[in-house]
């Protein structure tokens, strides 16, 4: 059965980007877009990033297009949009699909451990978050609404501060 | 204004005793909306709305019953529907009294009004409001029309806008936020209860309304908002503390609960996706169309723009919400062949009449199925007719069919489930999303076979089967307006008859020159069947774009010379009978101008296989000097000259 370390997907030019490099690392993991109306949580994203990333944690994100059509733009547009409105600095990785036939197989184990409300495996909207564990484990899944920095005490408590 | 003050005095006295409270607010309102010009009336609303918001905890007993008040003063005698809404004296102040009833009444009874409210609205009652109010418009009334709120940024722009319409929109628009409003403010051990009787509300709506509406797009939205925006409610605060349940059993109830809600909204959202468009046909069937044809697609317009937007996101809200579409498409489609599991073999039916009896069964074997099917009905369960849409939809995102080499008799009982039970129900219950999807999936086995394959399959099929699909086909594209689609639709026909044994094809072009409902069917029959004795290999000219088994497809040598109907002396001989029919019937008194155009359409077949050397002048004589009895345009005389020559 797959692990997270064992999920290797694709970083924005196509390269292998495996999770095995987060082992002993808390790990929030978004499917974003650049036009959705929850397009401003990627500066939340952005300060606890820059806050806790050299004490542990890693934000990454996933570039997404099945809702709304709202992330239309090729990964240099991305890259662009996500540089040029909120300087982010955390690996936006390649566009993938998170629900669906060819849902990412990071997807695919993220849904499967944790469901969202009513017991839905699927995503619902863009920036529905996962939060892992240190050891790899899915801990926490929150929906669009929550804004990341309600997530900062339980990323302290992960993080042992 | 004396009715004002009457409010006023009515909301500090009678506070405490709200049902004398709601019957004095009833009978102001009555009186104000009989007798007062329309700045009154909007003076007493605004009197309303300030009493509302000063006095919530009023609102809280009362709210649910002021639903019903508020919806008078949507009248068309009180409304200018052709200013825009912020402009209206009436409209927006109305919209903030509902908006205090939302916020503040109990949101349980608020919501079970607005449900029974939205439950009984219809297209119907409101087009009758709207023109009995323009018969009895008074020149006050009409007056009245001219003035815009004192408020509001005065504007000169007129819209055009249908009454029913207009009232109907509005007033979907306020109890659909209504609602969405009460579910969020619920709290409560049985949420289902409530979902389950706001979905029930939704899809009576959608049921009674969907293809009246004129812009079923706005109706799209809401439904798929209030699925996708939905979240259960809390439990209450004290549920435990108060509750003869131990903390045990509500915690089972509160996972049963999920559970129910989890059905309703997938049953919402698969209703939304059959239902909520049914005057529109899917796009998915002209984009695979011009794909397989290599023929341009049509632009899309505004509308079909954001109608594929929308059906884009209610795709993805269903897999968001767990919806396996290929699973749930492959258990309809095998539910489709259960339907017509028992019917007989073609050995059993021997002769003709038993064939047409048994047509006749055919044609509605899925309607009685389906009125079983729901009496019998106690779970929650996806809508068939949005699994089917849904598995369309699927062609818009990914521009390839769900399931590549549906077979074709998978197709066909699809089809016919679908669409024959439209014979037997009432208008409003006829479905354009659901039937150019089942033409969709025709298409698609059309294509994505190998022509072996397909002559296979269907020569296995019973032919009375065949026929009936081939039947409804024609009939219901005998309605259609849109050139487009017609031509589409014909071709299908004439592939499938390509397709099919040639007596089989002959029987069923035989069958329905006689006995088509309608003349202009005969006549779109005549060049069907001209086609098909002409034609040597139709396929050629419309090769498959998306596999590449078709532009492989070759004929043995052996049939390259023949056609795909060959006519003998006694196919000859049948077909003249069948003409010199036509011409009885355009002799008759009752005839008409379909009648005589398919007199001319059989000289023109004629005169096309003579030209082609498929018919010799002498075997039709008799239908020649049948002509003479009637009265011929033209071109026809010119037609029957070359005849003669």
């Amino acid at each position: 059965m797959t692990e997270f370390y064992d999920l290797a997907p694709l970083d924005s030019k196509c390269n292998p980007f495996p999770f095995q490099q987060f082992k002993g690392k808390v790990v929030l993991i978004v499917n974003v877009a650049s036009r959705c109306g929850f397009t401003p949580q990627y500066a939340e994203l952005e300060a606890l990033y820059k806050k806790y990333n050299d004490k542990g944690l890693v934000v990454l994100g996933f570039p997404c297009n099945q809702f709304g059509g709202q992330e239309p733009g090729s990964a240099e547009d991305i890259a662009k949009f996500c540089s040029m409105n909120y300087g982010i600095t955390f690996p936006i990785l390649q566009k993938i699909d998170v629900n669906g036939r060819n849902e990412n197989p990071v997807y695919k184990f993220l849904k499967s451990r944790k469901a969202g409300l009513l017991g839905f495996r699927g995503i619902k909207w863009n920036f529905e978050k996962f939060l892992i564990d240190s050891e790899g484990t899915v801990l926490a899944r929150y929906p669009s609404l929550t804004k990341p920095m309600s997530i900062e005490p339980t990323i302290e408590n992960l993080l042992n501060l | 204004m004396q009715f004002c003050e009457d409010l006023v005095d009515a909301f500090k006295t009678q506070k405490e005793d709200p049902v004398e409270l709601l019957t004095t607010i009833g009978i102001l309102s009555e009186q104000v909306n009989e007798n007062c010009r329309r700045l009154e009336k909007r003076q007493f609303i605004i009197t309303l709305l300030e009493e509302l918001e000063r006095n919530p905890v009023v609102v809280e007993k009362i709210g649910w019953d002021l639903c019903g008040e508020l919806m008078t003063f949507l009248d068309p005698r009180n409304i200018n529907v052709s200013q825009p809404l912020r402009s209206s004296p009436i409209i927006p102040h109305v919209m903030r009294c509902f908006n205090v009833v939302a916020l503040h009444g109990n949101p349980k009874q608020v919501l079970l009004t607005a449900c029974e409210l939205l439950s009984n609205l219809t297209f119907e009652e409101e087009d009758k409001a709207a023109r009995d109010a323009e018969k009895t418009k008074t020149e006050k009334d009409r007056e009245d029309d001219a003035i815009a709120d004192p408020n509001a940024d005065l504007s000169e722009h007129v819209l055009e806008r249908e009454p029913a319409d207009f009232f109907i929109g509005i007033k979907m628009h306020i109890l659909f936020e209504l609602i969405s409003t009460s579910m969020k403010r619920l709290s409560t051990l049985y949420p289902s209860k409530y979902l389950g009787v706001a979905v029930s509300a939704i899809e009576s709506f959608i049921t009674n309304n969907g293809s009246s509406i004129d812009d079923p797009n706005v109706l799209l939205r809401r439904v798929y908002n209030i699925c996708r925006s939905y979240e259960p409610p809390e439990l209450p605060e004290d549920a435990l503390k108060n509750s003869k349940l131990s903390k045990e059993e509500i915690e089972r109830l509160s996972e049963d609960e999920t559970i129910l809600q989890n059905k309703l909204l997938r049953r919402l959202c698969t209703f939304a996706a059959g239902e909520c468009t049914k005057d529109v046909n899917v796009r998915a069937e002209p984009e695979y169309f011009a794909a397989i044809t290599k023929t341009n697609s049509i632009e899309n317009s505004k509308f079909y723009t954001d109608l594929i937007a929308l059906q884009s996101r209610l795709f993805n809200l269903s897999l968001a919400f767990d919806i396996d579409i290929e699973s749930e498409f492959t258990n309809c489609i095998k539910e489709s062949k259960r339907i017509y599991h028992a019917l007989p073999k073609e050995s059993e039916v021997t002769n003709k009449e038993a064939k047409q009896v048994i047509g006749q069964a055919v044609f509605k074997l899925s309607y009685t199925y389906q009125v079983q099917k729901l009496a019998h009905e106690m779970d929650v369960q996806l809508d068939p007719a949005g699994v089917l849409a849904l598995a369309t939809f699927y062609y818009s995102e990914y521009k390839e069919p769900l399931i590549k080499e549906l077979p074709i008799e998978d197709s066909i009982f699809l089809y016919l489930r679908f669409v024959t039970p439209y014979f037997f129900v009432p208008k409003n219950l006829k479905n354009k999303t659901v039937e150019s999807s089942a033409r969709f999936w025709l298409w698609v086995s059309l294509t994505q076979n190998s022509i072996d394959t397909l002559r296979k399959q269907l020569s296995q099929l019973q032919s009375f089967i065949v026929h009936t699909l081939l039947k409804t086909l024609l009939l219901r594209n005998c309605n259609e307006g849109n050139d487009r689609l017609r031509m589409m639709t014909f071709t299908l026909i004439t592939r499938i008859l390509c397709l099919l044994p040639e007596e089989s094809a002959f029987e069923f072009i035989v069958d329905t020159l006689e006995s088509f409902p309608f003349p202009h069917g005969k006549s779109y029959m005549l060049v069907i069947f001209k086609d098909l004795i002409l034609n040597k290999c139709p396929f050629d000219h419309a090769v498959n774009e998306l596999t590449s088994k078709l532009s492989n497809l070759t004929i043995s040598n052996s049939k390259e010379s023949r056609s795909f109907i060959n006519l003998d002396n006694e196919k000859v001989l049948q077909v003249q009978k069948l003409a010199i029919t036509a011409i009885e019937n355009a002799n008759a008194t009752t005839a008409k101008q379909t009648d005589i155009n398919l007199v001319s359409n059989y000289l023109g077949f004629f005169s096309s296989l003579l030209e082609h050397n498929k018919l010799k002048v002498k075997s039709i004589e008799d239908f020649k000097s049948k002509l003479k009895s009637i009265k011929l345009s033209d071109g026809d005389m010119e037609k029957l000259q070359k005849l003669s020559k």
